[in-house]
């Protein structure tokens, strides 16, 4: 303890580039694990943030909200099936909303208010009322890029009034806006002409499970159409499981990075002091002692490279353009500093072999 | 660590000195025994005695030389008696401890509390004050609590007149400056047996003199027993004998008054 902290306190130098090295691995990963959450959550909010367990699509549509597309039969047949508590069908439509002042890429969601696939997270106003037509909750993104309460968004000749703010429930990084059916699919019916025909139907279905039944076990009931968890619908959503993935490979590999740089650090430094480590043998210093000495300063590199590697993507987030996708979650922090802490400790366990090596009648004279 | 050049005059005493293990035979108190002790590196045709059957025997507050030219096995002999190697036959006793019967771990141990080392080049730790080297080696073990570790502490830097140098790293340090402080390292853990690997190596002739004169002070002053292995022989008159090592094989005993002239 003692040879650990004081060789850090008096070589502070020497430790400055091993820290340097980690804070900017931190700052590296934390950044770009801000911007997966960000990503993932502004993508997936408006299946995340609602009160379905699950969703039913139809068979060709693999999941997609948007592909989907359900007659009332089927929505009927989700809703018959046991385990299911609650069914109710959800309209989508990606479109441009106009407001008198400007004109927003939106996500027109069509609801039941007493159904299924409702927001749970409003933060002011109100959802529409059960047969309330034009009226709607819009996500607080679209509060921030400037629509108020009260204000109208329409699409085509059909327009809502602003009624209540939800949070986390974008779409694919869009804003949504949560209103009835009927109100939706007017204004489906005028961006997507074609669509008139089959009047009745809808997207998909929005399921709430009994509970204790998953979305695989009503999956077996209605074998013609899928039924996914609302977290796998999530992940369902073009793109975000392969953003996930790319995201979380640069994560690792830059964590995998850190480990091999302590690794070589704690190589060098003990390389530099065998002769010293020999002496301290002969005196009488146990391996374990030795080695737990470089085992602590790995941890306290890794340690304040994490508060100056965080501290600076923070910083880093609070100047970022909102534009730019970042979500600084506690979780994603405390993972990753575990992880930060374990990659430091593996990288200096590497050295403990060569410690152990290091004869200690080698301190005396050197040769026979 | 540089490599130094031994100048190693064989001496022409008057007489030659007495044979190590009559000499023993005749220590019966000594509180270090080592006994018909060898060490072999490598097998067959490679076979290299680096000790052969060495027997000798230093009593409680003596100050001995080992000297031998370079290759003698003078570093083997004192690596052994410091539970640093261990031999290939032969026993080595230090105050009733079987030295060579001791496991890895005990003998790192044994190191800690009962053998005070001084090396060639000091080998302080660097990046500790002269203070806490001292301390530090008092952390190894557990007889002297942590109070008394200070106050030892304190106590030896003043007597090695280092008191003023107490709150300095080794590098703020004058190679004499160093050489003390590893002396005071050496007998913080209050060892039965202080070894002295060359301590003279890195000064010159006055300092060197004065370590060497410091170290028999400090050892005969406490009681302790000590084995400086040397080349040379200027420094041999602070010390009570000298055994002399030759291709492994300790020669004669000699008193060091037999290296004057």
């Amino acid at each position: 303890m003692m040879l650990a902290f004081a060789e850090i306190r008096r070589g502070r130098g020497r430790f400055a580039s091993i820290i340097a090295a980690l804070s900017l691995i931190v700052f590296l990963v934390l950044t770009l694990g801000a911007l997966a959450d960000g990503l993932f959550f502004g993508a997936t909010g408006a299946v995340r943030s609602t009160n379905a367990t699950a969703y039913a699509f139809s068979p060709d549509a693999k999941g997609s909200l948007i592909r989907s597309s359900m007659s009332p039969a089927q929505v009927d047949e989700v809703r018959n099936a046991p385990g299911v508590a609650q069914a109710t069908g959800v309209g989508v439509l990606l479109t441009a909303g106009q407001t008198p002042d400007a004109e927003y890429d939106v996500a027109i969601f069509g609801v039941d208010p007493q159904g299924a696939g409702v927001p749970t997270t409003v933060s002011e106003g109100r959802l529409p009322e059960p047969g309330e037509n034009g009226a709607a909750a819009v996500d607080q993104s679209l509060i921030d890029e400037g629509v108020s309460l009260g204000d109208s968004i329409s699409v085509g000749s059909t327009s809502v009034e602003v009624v209540g703010v939800v949070r986390d429930a974008a779409y694919q990084l869009q804003p949504t806006v949560w209103t009835s059916i009927d109100t939706w699919r007017a204004m489906r019916n005028e961006v997507r002409p074609e669509f008139t025909g089959v009047a009745d139907d809808v997207n998909a279905v929005a399921v709430v499970t009994d509970t204790g039944v998953t979305a695989e076990q009503v999956q077996a009931e209605i074998g013609d159409l899928t039924v996914l968890s609302a977290e796998d619908t999530g992940l369902a959503i073009p793109g975000v499981e392969q953003q996930n993935s790319t995201l979380d490979a640069i994560i690792y590999t830059a964590l995998a990075v850190a480990a091999l740089v302590v690794a070589l650090f704690f190589a060098l430094v003990v390389l530099e002091k065998r002769e010293l480590f020999a002496a301290l043998k002969a005196l009488g210093t146990p391996n374990r002692k030795l080695g737990v000495g470089v085992i602590l300063q790995a941890l306290i590199a890794s340690a304040i490279g994490v508060v100056i590697g965080a501290l600076a993507s923070r910083g880093l987030g609070a100047i970022a353009p909102a534009e730019v996708p970042t979500l600084f979650r506690t979780e994603t922090l405390v993972t990753i500093t575990i992880f930060t802490l374990v990659a430091g400790v593996m990288g200096a366990a590497f050295s403990l072999r060569r410690i152990a090596r290091i004869d200690p009648a080698t301190a005396i004279g050197g040769t026979l | 660590m540089t490599e130094h050049i031994e100048t190693f005059v064989p001496p022409h005493p008057d007489e030659p000195g007495l044979d190590p293990a009559e000499d023993a035979a005749a220590h019966t108190d000594a509180i270090l025994r080592v006994d018909t002790v060898s060490k072999v590196y490598g097998t067959g045709d490679n076979e290299v005695h680096a000790v052969s059957d060495a027997t000798m025997a230093v009593d409680q507050g003596e100050f001995v030389a080992l000297v031998g030219p370079s290759g003698s096995g003078k570093t083997t002999l004192i690596s052994m008696i410091g539970g640093l190697l261990s031999p290939s036959s032969g026993t080595i006793t230090l105050a009733g401890t079987d030295v060579g019967g001791l496991s890895k771990r005990d003998l790192t141990k044994f190191r800690a509390e009962r053998v005070g080392f001084v090396f060639q080049a000091a080998n302080l730790v660097p990046f500790l004050t002269a203070r806490e080297n001292l301390l530090y080696v008092a952390t190894l073990q557990k007889r002297i609590g942590r109070k008394e570790a200070h106050q030892r502490a304190d106590q030896l830097l003043e007597e090695l007149e280092l008191s003023g140098r107490a709150k300095n790293v080794p590098e703020q340090l004058s190679g004499g400056e160093r050489q003390r402080v590893a002396i005071g390292r050496a007998l913080m853990n209050d060892p039965d047996l202080i070894l002295v690997d060359e301590p003279t190596a890195a000064l010159d002739t006055k300092l060197g003199r004065q370590v060497v004169q410091l170290l028999a002070r400090e050892i005969k002053q406490r009681g302790k027993t000590g084995i400086m292995v040397t080349h040379d022989l200027r420094m041999v008159e602070y010390t009570d004998r000298v055994f002399e090592i030759l291709d492994g094989e300790l020669t004669h005993v000699e008193t060091p008054s037999a290296f004057s002239h």
